[in-house]
């Protein structure tokens, strides 16, 4: 598939002339399945193409995309670009060529696709019937393939696969929510997904608990987490922070979250996937950006996926040190507290404290010595980003898999917190 | 094309099955960001392909393809049909569809000015002066704005015999200020946003003359004047108050609350596992009060109210627009359906909501144009009635609860109201509640001469994740004891 898309590529490159060009081509074929109410009500094969060619104008960058492969396509799509920048400037060379090796694709016949879906989704229901309960989930299974050229003579490739299934079970008034990500089909976990999700469900529907407004222990998925976190993460970015216009600018080397906290963006560690460049095609790197709390690292160009407008910049490959407790034990250590397994309606509220609100769903409970007593009705939680993680006391030594967009994944563990303010 | 299409209808045709279509669309859209009067960024993008959908054994399979060759057209044709098979084993319930009549046509979205016919320069020319106006002040950290334009040639094809063409735009954009005030706790980093007309634009189905229409020029230099007022003032204080809302942050408040909820997807569970289930169950139809009786909420995707961003001829199963309503002197009255949900609520024909994204994506039940019809009077009249409470100015913030019940929603600005008149501006107002006491307490929805189109291109929804343009005509409105601030 490579040599086709180095055709392809060669191709806008001689109707670019001499022009410096940039050249981003995806692939993406699969399919999504959806069930509700123990049956599948939608389903959908995709076999999507796009490229994206790239000058450098005086006053910034311009972009034409398309999915018309065509010899007339491409001229058309050239021709558009050129039109807008007729006097574009050189791509700058890159000075590190250094990427990290990422083997993110594995076996998956796309035509078969379907049938395992259908596999996933039947054995699933089946559980789920045998448990008197109902549930609505996704099946996905994507391959996808990245190709980047510019007219420096750079080309970058990297084929992706990746398979989701996600379930929420409903018992009773109870919910219990659990899913997998993989690469690796044979990696993907539908029965330990499926039974978590039931069991936490069963266990919500033995009674629902209303909570005062205040501030409560908390114990947040790596779903959970991974929304949560998501205001911030622009925040890294070095020239905002230089700027004074990040809310971190001042605070590198400060202490601002727990001491138990570390936060990197990494690509290259052991289990982590994604695209190895960014959208520059500059090599991705590990940046620790938090460490036990205190802010150490910030990304700058390279280190992460800038431009093309729906890519601002932005970490793709969180990851959170884990701790060394199993979560077993961070729910027995929790005297009167929460579980939040998924958040709902995350937005921020406002930026310079990085005030937040949302509602907890999908198997969210209440803790009280250690033992879940049962279902939160309704909670609604307004905190600041800073204040909750400020108050981390441990994670759990088991770690989540997240696919994280299109090209990144996270990698969290269940954090433990000390205080969330519930409204 | 049109000879190949006109082949995979007759192989629709001759295809085992209870019903099948297509949709070829061919899609551009231009973006365009610029800052402090500037280029900052620009991307052009064309798209086209085919998405097929086929109905057999009671489940729909959907295969969709960018290749237009023939081979691979058929082949994604039989991947639909194989798609139904595959799951009608494992399906959530038999779909039947309500009948429709084949429809033969072509209709093309009035525009005055296509703004694929204008260079660029003449397109952020009004945009760029406004930004130009807020950056001459020292005081302003940066002035961006944004113009989106796309333009969606759609031939819809079915088994039954519908041929519809039809070429749509959407056209929208916005500006925006920023500066830095005094944080809550002194902190430096408070950033403070003032936008227009908002946050992510007003959108309408028009062409250029949407820009136009924005007077950019005009409301750069309120914008100024606000920013500066906004650094200085002081915050929204907690408690109960009368609550004014108006232009973009009511056009959320209707589409996040009766909007959304009236999806009739929602209803079996469709949106479980992404966009959520609704209050609005079928029980509440025709005689439950859902608000009070100044609020009437109809969906109509014709052009017959304005250019709302969501209008078009047919929806993308080939039904014609049509007028609903939602909401009848706060009376819930209708759903937002699709032939297969109007199958399961036993209604005659589906309402005309079925909208995908694109070529590449299922048919969704989504919002048109759903819009509160207007009342009597004008907002002066309705600030001057008002004793105590606040005018909300565009969103900063919004979150509301699985079923579309519980909310908090927050604006850029606050317009303090004393005695029927209006005494400054407040920073970071928000109120929260509850859908059906708040809209229940709508004492009042100001009349024509204030009624306009505001309209988003993001709502989300589905899976695979898909955004879609909603419009929201509206009128100012009023709601009483409202709390604000934090809980």
């Amino acid at each position: 598939m490579q040599s086709e898309l180095r055709k392809l590529a060669q191709r806008a490159f001689k109707a670019a002339g001499k022009a410096p060009l940039q050249i981003f081509l995806r692939v993406k074929r699969g399919a999504l399945i959806r069930f509700a109410n123990n049956g599948v009500h939608q389903n959908g094969f995709q076999d999507l193409f796009s490229y994206t060619l790239r000058l450098l104008g005086k006053d910034g960058p311009v972009y034409v995309e398309s999915n018309d492969a065509s010899d007339e396509g491409m001229r058309k799509a050239v021709e558009r670009l050129k039109a807008e920048v007729p006097k574009p400037l050189p791509t700058p060379a890159l000075k590190k060529k250094d990427y990290p090796k990422v083997r993110e694709h594995f076996s998956l016949p796309t035509e078969k696709i379907p049938e395992m879906g259908s596999r996933a989704i039947e054995g699933a229901l089946r559980l789920i019937r045998g448990a008197n309960a109902s549930a609505n989930g996704y099946f996905s299974a994507y391959e996808r393939l990245f190709y980047l050229a510019d007219s420096t003579g750079l080309e970058l490739y990297h084929p992706t696969t990746a398979v989701r299934f996600g379930v929420t079970v409903s018992k009773g008034a109870g919910k219990g929510y659990f899913s997998s990500y993989h690469p690796d089909p044979k990696q993907l976990k539908v029965t330990p997904v499926v039974q978590d999700a039931i069991k936490l469900a069963e266990e919500a529907s033995e009674k629902e608990i209303s909570l005062e407004a205040g501030e409560y222990e908390c114990i947040l998925s790596p779903r959970a987490f991974l929304e949560l976190i998501e205001p911030l993460r622009r925040h890294f970015n070095r020239e905002l922070c230089e700027d004074g216009k990040s809310v971190l600018s001042g605070l590198f080397g400060k202490r601002i979250f727990s001491e138990v906290f570390t936060l990197a963006d990494s690509v290259s560690d052991s289990g982590e996937f994604g695209v190895p460049f960014d959208a520059e095609g500059a090599p991705k790197r590990k940046v620790v950006l938090v460490e036990q709390g205190v802010l150490k690292g910030l990304l700058a160009e390279g280190h992460s996926t800038r431009g093309l407008l729906e890519h601002p910049f932005w970490p793709q490959n969180l990851c959170v040190k884990e701790g060394n407790h199993s979560l077993a034990e961070l729910f027995k250590r929790i005297r009167r507290g929460i579980f939040i397994n998924k958040i709902w309606y995350h937005t921020l509220v406002r930026e310079s404290a990085m005030e937040v609100t949302g509602l907890a769903t999908a198997g969210s409970v209440y803790i009280e010595e250690g033992k879940i007593r049962g279902r939160v009705a309704h909670l609604r939680y307004h905190d600041s980003i800073f204040s909750i993680l400020r108050s981390v006391v441990g994670a759990s030594k088991e770690r989540v898999l997240l696919k994280d967009g299109e090209m990144g994944a996270a990698s969290f563990p269940y954090l433990w917190v000390s205080h969330l303010r519930v409204v | 094309m049109e000879k190949q299409l006109l082949r995979l209808q007759n192989e629709m045709g001759r295809t085992k099955c209870d019903y099948a279509d297509l949709r070829y669309v061919e899609t551009d859209q231009l973006r365009i960001r610029t800052k402090n009067g500037g280029l900052e960024e620009m991307k052009e993008t064309f798209s086209r392909g085919v998405g097929f959908r086929v109905l057999d054994s009671g489940t729909f399979g959907f295969s969709a393809t960018r290749d237009l060759s023939e081979k691979s057209l058929f082949s994604h044709l039989a991947q639909a049909h194989r798609m139904t098979k595959q799951f009608s084993k494992i399906r959530h319930a038999e779909v039947k569809l309500t009948p429709a009549k084949p429809i033969k046509t072509r209709w093309e979205m009035p525009v005055k000015k296509d703004p694929w016919n204008l260079s660029l320069q003449e397109k952020i020319a009004p945009q760029a002066e406004a930004e130009r106006e807020l950056a001459r002040h020292s005081w302003m950290d940066s002035a961006t704005g944004v113009l989106d334009f796309t333009r969606k040639r759609i031939t819809f094809v079915s088994r039954e015999g519908s041929w519809i063409e039809q070429t749509l735009y959407r056209t929208g954009g916005w500006i925006y200020g920023e500066t830095w005030g005094k944080g809550k706790s002194n902190s430096k980093h408070e950033k403070i946003r003032r936008s227009w007309p908002g946050p992510s634009g007003l959108f309408r189905a028009q062409g250029y003359e949407a820009i136009e229409n924005l007077k950019f020029r005009e409301e750069g230099r309120r914008l100024a004047e606000e920013l500066d007022q906004l650094r200085k003032s002081p915050e929204t204080p907690t408690g109960t108050y009368d609550l004014i809302l108006t232009g973009s942050i009511l056009a959320l408040q209707i589409h996040e609350t009766f909007g959304h909820a009236s999806e009739s997807d929602r209803v079996y569970g469709y949106e479980d596992n992404f966009g959520g289930r609704t209050f609005l169950n079928p029980g509440l139809l025709g005689g439950y009060p859902v608000a009070s009786p100044h609020v009437n909420l109809v969906s109509d995707a014709g052009l017959s109210l304005g250019p709302g961003a969501g209008s078009f001829a047919y929806d993308d199963e080939g039904i014609p627009a049509k007028r609903v309503d939602i909401l009848k002197k706060g009376i819930f009255s209708g759903y937002l359906t699709s032939r297969e949900t109007a199958s399961f609520l036993n209604q005659p024909g589906s309402s005309a909501n079925m909208v995908a994204r694109d070529w590449s994506h299922y048919p969704l039940i989504r919002m048109t144009n759903t819009s509160l019809l207007p009342g009597h009077g004008t907002l002066p009249q309705m600030i001057a009635d008002t004793e105590e409470g606040f005018l909300l100015d565009n969103e900063l913030s919004w979150s509301i609860d699985e079923i579309r019940l519980d909310f908090q929603i927050g604006g850029e600005c606050g317009y303090h109201i004393k005695k029927g008149k209006v005494k400054g501006l407040v920073r970071f107002p928000f109120y929260h509640g509850n859908t059906l006491d708040f809209w229940r307490a709508c004492d009042r929805v100001a009349g024509k001469e204030a009624w306009d189109f505001w309209g988003f291109p993001d709502c989300g929804k589905g899976g695979p994740y898909q955004e879609a343009f909603t419009g929201h005509g509206l009128s100012p409105a009023r709601f009483r004891g409202i709390s604000m601030g934090r809980e």
